[in-house]
């Protein structure tokens, strides 16, 4: 059928190749939701140590501020360099600390700072601060660079302080992250000042993934970080590749190693089959042969018979001098002598295997000798049994034996068949047509059963009481290696057909 | 004076040689080539012994047996098998067989079985006809008398059966006489033997 083809096309190569798009979409899918998972079980891994390490970096910034105090109220007047260089070692090592500054309230001389020059505003701010504050320190942003927020508190840390200390630090600086989880550019954040004003970071952000303020009671600082996988951060590249490849790699061998396995079974499943072909053609033969014998037997047993009895009769009759009756009995005897005889040439015609390695099988033989080998069981069961009377001479590439046996199984099926009624008949008929011989077997009997026509030449199935279900079977296997065929013609009447090819000698000398 | 035998074989050959062997050794043999000519011309035949192909188109010789019990016939019976098939043998037997003989048929079994059924058949005609006697004997007598002469042939004294019948021991002896005069015997052993020949009791 050609419509047949695309889709047996389709099935050969279309199908593995769909299977192997969903195989590796599949796995694609299946390790973009483990990465995410896994990215976003990181995230919050690194945000909260990000947080910690903040409120640490906050928590330095009140130590110093403690320290620098100290140093200012000991001795300001007289070691003003100390307090400098100190301020300097402070910023030197922490590069957030942008600037350190010492402020007296009371006057403008006393003035220490880092910076290059501290101007009139900021001055007045720094002491503004620190005047406000009631002890602790003073938290803001700086208003003259973005970025940055000021620490200021008083010196020492008494209602007659004498100076405003100030340090500046830097936000981008305090966050600081070398991770390489955060240089993602999925990855956002932010430090709010505790008023919610931005101080460093990408902007406030909305609802983040993540939102903690600060543990440093001084710097209540809130940091926020959001997290937005996209399918760069879940499939890099790199991975995407591998994984492909590795499921490429895995669904071909599997693929392979299916078919591997597949064609292993049916090769064993052929063995198995040819196997039970082979014990079943044996149990035929047995069968067949086992029929056959009795059928011989019974044969021999007639002519027997009547021989005995007549011999039996002419030595009585021998001794009372009938010579007529003596003389009819002798010639009886002789009579059925000779029909002993017949079936016993029947017998070895049967059972002689063919003598030439070429197995050519005659046709019109072999229905002589099926014929003369069924006529008495036909006889028996009353049906009549009609075979060609002029069948085509022709000759059989194949065994003599096995060609008889296939029509002996067809023609026997059909006497069986036909017994069971009034009239039971039974005709074989052969004809040539071009390279090619029909054996036709009919029988009036009640026909297939619609259940079995399909099945028919399967080992074991059997439409007799009883039946082995093999000579049908039997049959197509004989009828095959000759390079022909058995067909089921009509189911009802019966009509089975043998096809078989021909054999043309290749030289005219061929004929045994 | 000899009884006829009845055979049945549909191979002519076989059936032509067995008759040709008893027909020499003295057997008034006909033969049939089935069954059906047999059971045709059953009411003509007088009872004889009858031989039976085992293996026979339409009707085999075990189915023949059977019909012939339906048709109240029970001739001794001889089946014949080319084959010595045992369950066919057993079917043989109980349709009631008196031989079952394998061909090829040797002469001597064979006229012995025939003999033997030739016996069973003259024993089963003295019977019958002992039996036809002794009835004719017995319908000779009154009720009471054959009443009389169960209890003799049960082995009953005079005295018990005058108490079994309630009447007088004499009357029991006249009727006693009158036996011993209507059957021809007065010994009780020759009168019981008559009164089972008959049938026995009724």
């Amino acid at each position: 059928m050609p419509s047949a083809q695309p889709l047996a096309s389709f099935r050969q190569k279309g199908l593995p190749l769909l299977g192997w798009l969903v195989v590796i979409l599949a796995v694609l899918v299946l390790t973009a939701m483990t990465e995410q998972s896994r990215l976003e079980a990181e995230f919050e891994n690194e945000a909260s140590i990000l947080h910690r390490l903040l409120s640490q970096r906050a928590d330095q910034h009140d130590a110093h501020m403690t320290a620098l105090s100290a140093l200012a109220s000991a001795d300001s007047g007289n070691r003003p360099d100390l307090f400098l260089q100190v301020a300097a070692t402070i910023s030197r090592f922490y590069p957030r600390i942008v600037a350190i500054d010492l402020v007296a309230l009371a006057n403008d001389r006393e003035r220490l700072t880092t910076r290059s020059g501290l101007g009139a505003e900021q001055i007045a701010l720094l002491r503004a601060a620190a005047m406000a504050s009631e002890g602790q320190l003073d938290l803001r942003a700086a208003p003259w660079a973005p970025g940055r927020y000021l620490l200021v508190k008083r010196s020492p840390n008494t209602d007659d302080a004498r100076f405003a200390l100030a340090v500046e630090v830097d936000g981008v600086a305090l966050v600081d992250v070398s991770a390489p989880f955060w240089a993602r550019p999925s990855v956002r954040w932010s430090l709010l000042l505790p008023d919610g004003a931005l101080l460093a970071g990408a902007g406030r952000l909305g609802t983040p993934d993540f939102e903690k303020t600060l543990g440093s009671q001084s710097q209540p600082l809130v940091l926020q970080a959001d997290f937005a996988p996209g399918l760069t951060d879940l499939l890099p590249a790199g991975r995407l590749v591998a994984v492909a490849v590795l499921t490429t790699l895995v669904y071909l061998g599997l693929v392979l190693g299916l078919g591997q396995y597949a064609r292993a079974r049916r090769a064993e499943r052929q063995a198995y089959l040819s196997g039970q072909e082979a014990r079943l053609a044996h149990a035929s033969r047995v069968n067949t042969l086992g029929e056959m014998a009795s059928g011989i037997a019974h044969e021999l047993t007639q002519p027997l018979t009547a021989i005995l009895s007549q011999a039996q009769a002419a030595r009585h009759l021998s001794r009372q001098g009938d010579a007529a009756a003596l003389e009819q009995a002798t010639q009886g005897i002789a009579d059925q002598a000779k029909r002993a005889s017949a079936i016993l040439e029947r017998l070895r015609n049967w059972t002689v295997p063919a003598q030439d390695t070429d197995r050519i099988g005659a046709l019109g033989t072999a229905l002589r000798n099926v014929e003369l080998l069924l006529q008495p069981e036909a006889t028996r069961r009353g049906v009549q049994l009609r075979f060609d009377a002029a069948p085509p001479t022709v000759a059989i590439r194949g065994d003599q034996v096995e060609l008889e046996q296939i029509i002996f199984n067809l023609a026997h099926n059909a006497i069986e068949a036909a017994s069971g009624q009034q009239g039971g008949e039974v005709l074989v008929l052969a004809r040539q047509a071009d390279d090619q011989v029909e054996v036709d077997v009919a029988d009036n009997g009640p026909g297939v059963a619609p259940d079995l026509r399909d099945r028919l030449f399967e080992p074991f199935v059997t439409g007799k009481p009883g039946g082995t279900g093999l000579g049908l079977a039997l049959c197509q296997r004989l009828a095959e290696r000759m390079g022909g065929e058995v067909r089921l013609v009509s189911a009802h009447p019966t009509l089975f057909r043998l096809r078989l090819p021909v054999h043309a000698p290749q030289d005219g000398g061929a004929q045994p | 004076m000899s009884l006829p035998v009845y055979l049945v074989d549909d191979d002519d050959a076989v059936r032509d040689a067995i008759a040709l062997l008893l027909r020499t050794v003295g057997f008034q043999v006909r033969s049939f080539a089935s069954p059906d000519g047999l059971l045709a011309g059953l009411d003509t035949l007088a009872p004889g012994c009858l031989i039976l192909d085992i293996r026979m188109p339409v009707m085999s010789g075990l189915k023949l047996q059977q019909a012939l019990q339906e048709r109240g016939v029970s001739w001794p019976t001889v089946v014949i098998s080319g084959h010595g098939d045992i369950e066919a043998c057993r079917r043989a037997f109980r349709n009631g067989a008196i031989d079952f003989l394998s061909k090829p048929v040797d002469e001597e079994d064979l006229i012995d079985a025939i003999r033997k059924g030739h016996e069973m058949l003259e024993r089963d005609s003295r019977l019958a006809a002992e039996a036809a006697e002794a009835r004719e004997l017995l319908s000779r007598l009154t009720a009471r008398e054959a009443e009389v002469l169960e209890m003799i042939a049960k082995g009953l004294t005079t005295r018990q059966i005058s108490d079994a019948l309630g009447l007088s021991a004499r009357t029991v002896d006249s009727h006693r006489a009158a036996i011993a005069a209507k059957v021809g015997t007065t010994s009780p052993a020759e009168q019981t033997r008559i009164w089972l020949d008959a049938g026995g009791p009724r």
